[in-house]
């Protein structure tokens, strides 16, 4: 028997599935790397967050941060990691999955009516 | 986080060295377009401001991707291998929106310019196939050409040579709408037709009409002759047979198509966030 909506939303990748993180992964999805000022002006998170939240990719190996100096100050520069993008993608996948089963489902014991 | 506001985010960040349209589309619009005013209106105090616009445009285009980088940040675009072009998945939305997880393919700007010169060639060989001409000449006693000052254009029956080089302005116009109307069109198409780029798509279609109808002007001219509506050419033969005009156009069209490109960057990449 294959599993309801309810129970694949359950499973979803919870590394991704939170809205902050899905944007950062989302824009990194898109490019190559970015750097910090992009990533907080596109996820409109403050620089706490932000840095909270790529901490905690960095710790689950789904993003690598490399700092470089330009013109005198810090960048830091992020890219997703080879799992991170299988994880994105991983994510998206099961979401459409997730769609078309929802579609197709029907409570058990609630009768249609008829048309007609 | 809605999946539109995802679909922006990943279209800004994969397009995001492309939508900068301060850095090109905008100085090399101004320059267009002080080109036409100048070739239209020749007086000194004009002279100085164009050098003025040409001189600012060509240090700006030197500068504004420090302000890109410094204002908005700054994104390595991937370059995958040629052909690795990239599956759509649509995402869990009400509105079922659509998603592009993989990112294709070659510079987006070499496979714009291909586009172009290919669209631009078939154009050509559109204009080269049409036997009945449309070239200039200082008049030759077919009376609606009369109205322009000067009298540029002759419908002719075959290929005529250009007698000289202003001859030569309106067939370089046409060429203009043709190049700039292809590009828009490229762009529209390579950027996957999206809603918010319209722009692209509209002044695409109307560069490339303005070029299409100066292709099929002489047929068209002698019908609205026979039929005596030729008052109605007053309209369209302007854009059609004047350089400058068409430099107006097409720089304009540039302009516009630049601030609308960074305002859709304005747009998703919102202001800073203090901490609470």
């Amino acid at each position: 028997m294959s599993a309801t909506p309810f129970e694949q939303l359950a499973s979803l990748d919870r590394r991704v599935h939170d809205p902050a993180r899905l944007a950062i992964l989302t824009a990194l999805s898109a490019c190559a790397r970015a750097d910090f000022l992009f990533l907080l002006r596109i996820t409109g998170l403050t620089k706490g967050n932000l840095s909270s939240h790529l901490s905690k990719l960095e710790e689950v190996g789904l993003v690598e941060i490399e700092k470089r100096f330009v013109e005198k100050k810090t960048q830091t520069l992020v890219r997703l990691s080879r799992e991170g993008r299988g994880a994105i993608e991983g994510y998206w996948k099961e979401m459409e999955e997730i769609r078309e089963s929802a579609a197709r489902w029907r409570p058990e014991g609630v009768l249609v009516p008829a048309v007609g | 986080m809605n999946a539109q506001n995802l679909d922006r985010i990943h279209f800004v960040t994969q397009h995001f060295n492309d939508l900068q349209g301060l850095r090109i589309l905008v100085p090399v619009g101004l320059i267009t377009l002080s080109q036409g005013v100048m070739s239209f209106y020749p007086a000194w105090p004009l002279l100085v401001l164009y050098a003025v616009t040409v001189l600012g445009s060509l240090t700006w285009m030197l500068r504004s991707g420090r302000y890109y980088r410094r204002t908005f940040g700054e994104v390595e675009q991937r370059r995958e291998e040629l052909g690795m072009e990239g599956s759509s998945l649509s995402i869990y939305s009400p509105a079922g929106a659509a998603l592009s997880v993989r990112t294709p393919l070659v510079k987006p700007a070499v496979r714009v310019l291909g586009w172009t010169a290919v669209a631009f060639a078939l154009v050509f060989l559109l204009r080269a196939a049409i036997p009945s001409a449309i070239l200039t000449t200082d008049g030759s006693g077919v009376d609606p050409w009369v109205q322009l000052h000067p009298p540029v254009v002759v419908i002719t029956d075959g290929p005529e040579m250009p007698r000289s080089l202003s001859d030569l302005k309106p067939i370089l116009g046409q060429s203009m709408y043709a190049i700039f109307g292809t590009l828009f069109l490229t762009m529209w198409f390579l950027w996957k037709r999206r809603l918010p780029q319209i722009y692209y798509l509209v002044m695409g279609a109307l560069l490339l009409g303005l070029a299409v109808l100066g292709v099929f002007l002489g047929p068209i001219l002698s019908k609205l002759w026979e039929l005596k509506i030729i008052g109605i050419a007053r309209f369209f033969l302007p854009p059609l047979a004047h350089l400058w005009l068409a430099q107006i156009l097409c720089g304009a069209s540039l302009l516009l198509a630049g601030l609308l490109d960074h305002w859709q960057i304005a747009r998703v990449l919102r202001p800073m966030r203090e901490e609470a």
